[in-house]
């Protein structure tokens, strides 16, 4: 498996001329938007195959250098090392920016202007609750929801910080436990990646309360991510969310299910523990009760997408057997839709 | 409510095992940590309820299967559940007297016979019962024979079929006949069962019946699941004077061509009348040949002799007949003769006169001083005399030892070895063959045989042909004074049987006053024995063949065998037994098996065999013991059967039937009615009277047909209710 990596690596710019039917549709508005996105990696690999690889760095390398990302050309103007114009001067503005070398020649005062990049601030919210262990029993393989959220949070911020963006985390589970500031530093990729490696799964979480005390920690505007399978009360939830939308973050939410809790494909009696209360367990026959579990699953993802909707809150559902570009895709359409509201 | 099948009730046990099920799935549960836990907790809450109830819907429908399956297995009837009077179908075997008793008229009703009545009560019967019945008709007779295989609710085929048979079987045995009938009834499924036993009730067919065999059949009726109406039905009147040919013997077992031959005839009166003046007829080959009257007294036998002389060769029928009008199966008596031309003999001397020194030749001695001339005049008693009336059925050719060779065995049926000093180990093996083949070996040894020799060579330890060995020479001057006689006992052997009658003279004249003792070992039969207790004649069948060992010699040497009057017939019978006893009977009673050995290989694998009804079939031929044999074993019908061989003429083969049937006296009405009363019967005189009671009778109802229904229904509701229960009910 390495092997083929290595060899997708160093052939990137030229094998991606294939594209899947689904990872077309997905990338889309990328491809479509004026800047083109190549063929991703991951549309050759599955999250299987890339969850042989231990190292988070070589994996968001993997993932993410599979995408050509664009430029964010902030129309922002500013100090900056390229220059855009010159204006005359009003009282007020700092004498620094005065041109001397014009006044010299015209005797005007003129202030010179340069464009200056933007640099956006995306905290990564990682869930680490009891519920993320959940490991399919029918397909292994695949892992836990979990591990994928630690793999997708990795790529999302080698992504981030490749762009020249800053990338900062927060890990949670009953309680904030982790929290790492955005950084645009190259090197920062490596701190956060170690965080994400050492984040231990917790137990019960209230989503609602963590998330209002990780907005604390988040105070400048940017974009918020959380990465999470979202169980627990809709309305506590957003409530939680709503701590960021009225700080005028965006915020992008990532959720995460193994396709058993989609389909709940269990035939015999089966004894359901739960993962984050102890002692909490239902003996059933699965199959008299699928089609009430998937209408109650049903009802709360519609409640979830609604109240997304209503705050504004971009809503990403994600199997734990869905590529990881899938979720890069999404956040790039969100970054670009951020950089075109700036320019306007 | 009664079960048909009462064992498989138990089978509602198996109830508990869906139950079984249910609870093993319910501890072999899969363990999963499961995430979306307050999703799974919201549903079970709402559908707890629900879900218990489909379980318990579930368990139910499943645990009722099993049950519902082994009642109807079981079959139960309902007994307060009754239909309307006479409508409830049934199942009635009628067991249909068909021995040949059945053909006798009664006084008073001439113009049919038993079996016309019979048949015509059989057929109202089966004409009586309700529609949707099952009948089965069995015919009785030397066994049992269904019309039908089984009960069949076809009642028109089975009628149709009785037209088609004849009462021309052998003894029916009623108590044997009830029990068969009860156990067809066993494989009935309806809750009214019958059984008429349609017969004249003769008492020969109840001779086998005791109060054990009664107590018997009333157990045995007792132990079945639904109670067998027993019905009696004698179709006998009165009947009239019947005569009968019990047995036609013939004087000699083969019979050659101008011999004259005695056929003695036993008739037998059964009734209660004399029957004065009686004609009896003997037929030969079809043709009337005499006619001798004869007075029987009530209840006796009586003996006739015939003699009749065949002037030609081959398969021959004789057939006595008597024409007393009551019962055609039992006036006649047939025997198949096969007439042979002549019957070659070897006789081997040991002592045929003395040899010329000049020439070398053999010179015989005067009469009767060689070995076998005693014997030469009892085989051939007609040779001497040029106009003797009859022709010596022996042909005896005499020869030296050492002429002993395959040429001189070609042909003989018989080889008689008389006083031989020694035989070559060649010739020990040519006439060893020659036994295995079917010919007949006797030895009569004397003065010059060499016993040890003997004994190595024909006795070897028990593995040879002799079944005893030659040991020492005992009587007078051996340390036995006053010699020996015959012993006077009953003799088994055919050959020897006829003096077994004083009136035929004795053979206890004749007196010896030496022999040999003769060692014989278990494989022996002993036909004669000294008045010491030493046998004087053993036999032993070896291959198809015989072998005979004489303590004496055939001569006059030792004794005067040769000069008593029992010396010619019991030689003529010893050889003619000796000759024919690889042939198997050409008369047989009904049946048993027959078989026909041909010498020589037929053209085709099969031989046709012709019944007297004209039927005639194919029976494969198999090789045996050098021959080839051909067995019919169907013999049901009695008498004339043919086999056609290639370009011979056909033999014949006499098939007659017992003769217990032909005594018509029938159960008294007391006894009958005992017999009804012991058993639980009725005696109902006609189909009519059958009817009317049927019609009285009530009937518990079958509901298993409706217990099959529910049980397909509750299979159906199981699936689609287990279809229904998946898909989730409400949510």
């Amino acid at each position: 498996m390495t092997d083929i990596l290595v060899c997708l690596l160093t052939n990137l710019g030229q094998s991606f001329t294939r594209r899947s039917a689904i990872g077309r549709q997905r990338c889309l508005p990328l491809i479509n938007s004026k800047h083109f996105i190549r063929m991703p990696i991951t549309d050759h690999i599955t999250p299987t195959d890339l969850k042989s690889i231990g190292n988070l760095s070589v994996l968001a390398r993997t993932v993410v250098e599979g995408m050509n990302t664009g430029l964010h050309r902030s129309p922002d103007k500013g100090a900056s090392i390229e220059f855009k114009q010159h204006r005359p001067y009003v009282p007020g503005d700092d004498l620094r920016n005065l041109d001397w070398k014009v006044f010299a020649k015209s005797d005007r005062f003129y202030i010179r202007e340069y464009e200056q990049e933007t640099s956006l601030r995306a905290t990564i919210l990682l869930d680490c609750s009891g519920s993320m262990r959940y490991t399919s029993p029918i397909e292994a393989s695949r892992g836990s929801k979990h591990e994928y959220a630690v793999r997708l949070a990795a790529c999302l911020a080698y992504l981030i910080v490749r762009q020249a963006d800053s990338a900062g985390l927060v890990t949670f589970d009953t309680k904030v436990r982790n929290y790492i500031p955005p950084r645009a530093r190259p090197g920062h990729v490596g701190v956060l990646l170690d965080a994400m490696k050492d984040s231990a799964i917790g137990g019960e979480t209230d989503l609602g309360q963590v998330l209002r005390d990780a907005s604390a920690k988040v105070k400048r505007r940017g974009l918020v991510i959380l990465i999470s399978d979202c169980f627990t009360d809709v309305p506590a939830m957003l409530r939680g969310l709503a701590h960021y939308t009225h700080a005028r973050h965006d915020v992008m939410v990532f959720q995460l299910f193994d396709p058993d809790e989609l389909t709940f494909p269990f035939k015999r009696w089966h004894r359901f523990d739960c993962l984050e209360v102890a002692d909490n367990r239902q003996l059933i026959d699965p199959v008299q009760l699928r089609k009430s579990y998937l209408q109650q699953l049903e009802q709360y993802r519609s409640d979830l997408r609604k109240a997304c909707r209503r705050q504004r809150v971009d809503l990403v559902e994600l199997t734990t057997d869905q590529p990881y570009a899938d979720a890069l895709a999404a956040y790039l359409a969100r970054r670009d839709y951020l950089a075109r509201r700036s320019g306007r | 409510m009664t079960f048909l099948n009462i064992a498989l009730v138990g089978g509602v046990l198996a109830f508990s095992i869906p139950l079984i099920i249910h609870l093993l799935n319910k501890n072999r549960y899969q363990r999963v940590d499961w995430g979306a836990m307050f999703l799974l907790e919201q549903v079970v809450r709402q559908n707890r309820k629900r879900v218990k109830l489909e379980q318990i819907i579930m368990l139910l429908v499943r645990c009722s299967i099993p049950v519902l399956l082994a009642l109807a297995m079981a079959q139960p009837i309902l007994n307060g559940w009754q239909k309307l009077m006479g409508s409830t179908p049934g199942s009635t075997v009628v067991m249909l007297d068909s021995s040949y008793s059945m053909q006798a008229r009664d006084q008073g009703v001439k113009a049919q016979s038993r079996f016309d009545l019979a048949r015509e009560q059989t057929q109202g019967l089966l004409n009586a019962l309700p529609e949707g019945s099952q009948g089965q008709v069995v015919r009785v007779g030397g066994g049992f024979d269904p019309v039908t295989q089984t009960l069949t609710p076809e009642l028109d085929r089975v009628g149709n079929k009785l037209d088609t048979i004849a009462a021309d079987r052998a003894l029916a045995d009623g108590p044997a006949a009830l029990r068969q009938g009860v156990a067809n009834l066993g494989e009935a499924n309806t809750i009214k069962r019958d059984l008429v036993l349609v017969s004249d009730f003769q008492r020969v067919s109840w001779a086998e019946d005791s109060g054990v065999k009664r107590d018997q059949l009333k157990e045995m009726i007792d132990k079945m699941p639904v109670r067998p109406q027993i019905v009696l039905m004698p179709v006998s009147g009165k009947t009239g004077r019947n005569l009968s040919v019990t047995a036609v013997d013939l004087s000699s077992r083969a019979v050659g061509v101008g011999q004259r031959i005695r056929v003695i005839t036993t008739v037998l009166n059964t009734s209660d009348e004399d029957a004065p003046d009686t004609p009896v007829l003997l037929r030969v080959d079809g043709v009337d040949e005499q006619t001798q009257r004869l007075s029987i007294a009530a209840g006796e036998s009586a003996d006739l002799v015939f003699f009749h002389k065949f002037d030609e060769g081959g398969p021959h029928t004789i057939e006595v007949a008597l024409s007393d009008g009551v019962l055609a199966a039992d006036d006649a008596y047939r025997v198949a003769v096969n007439v042979i031309e002549s019957l070659p003999v070897l006789l081997v001397s040991g002592d045929r006169g003395e040899r010329n020194g000049r020439s070398g030749k053999v010179e015989p001695r005067p009469f009767p001083e060689n070995e076998t001339d005693f014997l030469e005049v009892a085989l051939q008693p007609f040779a001497a005399s040029a106009d003797a009336p009859l022709a010596d059925l022996i042909k005896a050719e005499v020869i030296s030892p050492n002429a002993v060779d395959k040429d001189a065995l070609e042909g003989k049926r018989v080889v008689l070895l008389a006083n031989v000093p020694a035989l070559t180990d060649k010739q020990v093996e040519l006439l060893t063959e020659f036994v295995d083949g079917g010919g007949a070996l006797l030895v009569f040894p004397g003065d010059l045989v060499d016993a040890d020799r003997y004994n190595k060579q024909f006795y070897r330890d028990g593995k040879g042909l002799s079944p005893a060995q030659i040991s020492e020479l005992t009587g007078e001057g051996f340390g036995f004074d006053g010699g020996a006689s015959l012993l006077d006992e009953r003799f088994e052997h055919p050959a020897l049987a006829l003096w077994n009658d004083p009136s035929n003279g004795s053979l206890t004249d004749a007196k010896f006053e030496r022999w040999y003792e003769l060692k014989a070992d278990d494989k022996a039969q002993i036909i004669a024995r000294l008045s010491t207790g030493h046998p004087l004649l053993v036999r032993r069948e070896m291959g198809e063949g015989v072998f005979m060992l004489g303590a004496v010699p055939i001569d006059a040497d030792w004794g005067n065998l040769p000069t008593t009057p029992a010396y010619l017939p019991l030689m003529q019978r010893l050889i003619a037994f000796a000759a024919t006893h690889a042939e198997p009977s050409s008369n047989v009673m009904v049946g048993q098996p027959l078989v026909a050995l041909l010498d020589k290989e037929p053209k085709g694998s099969k031989l046709v065999w012709q019944t007297p009804s004209g039927e005639r079939l194919k029976r494969k031929v198999v090789e045996r013991g050098g021959r080839w044999a051909c067995e019919l074993k169907n013999t049901d019908e009695p008498g004339t059967y043919r086999l056609l061989i290639d370009d011979e003429p056909a033999r014949v083969f006499a098939v007659n039937l017992p003769r217990d049937e032909s005594d018509l006296r029938r159960l008294e009405e007391e006894e009958l009615q005992e017999l009804a009363d012991s058993i639980g019967a009725k005696i109902m005189a006609d189909a009519g009277t059958y009817a009317e009671y049927d019609r009285s009778r009530r009937h518990g109802r079958p509901i298993w047909q409706v217990l099959w229904v529910l049980l397909l229904g509750l299979v159906f509701a199981e699936l689609l209710l287990q279809q229904w229960f998946t898909r989730g009910g409400r949510a």
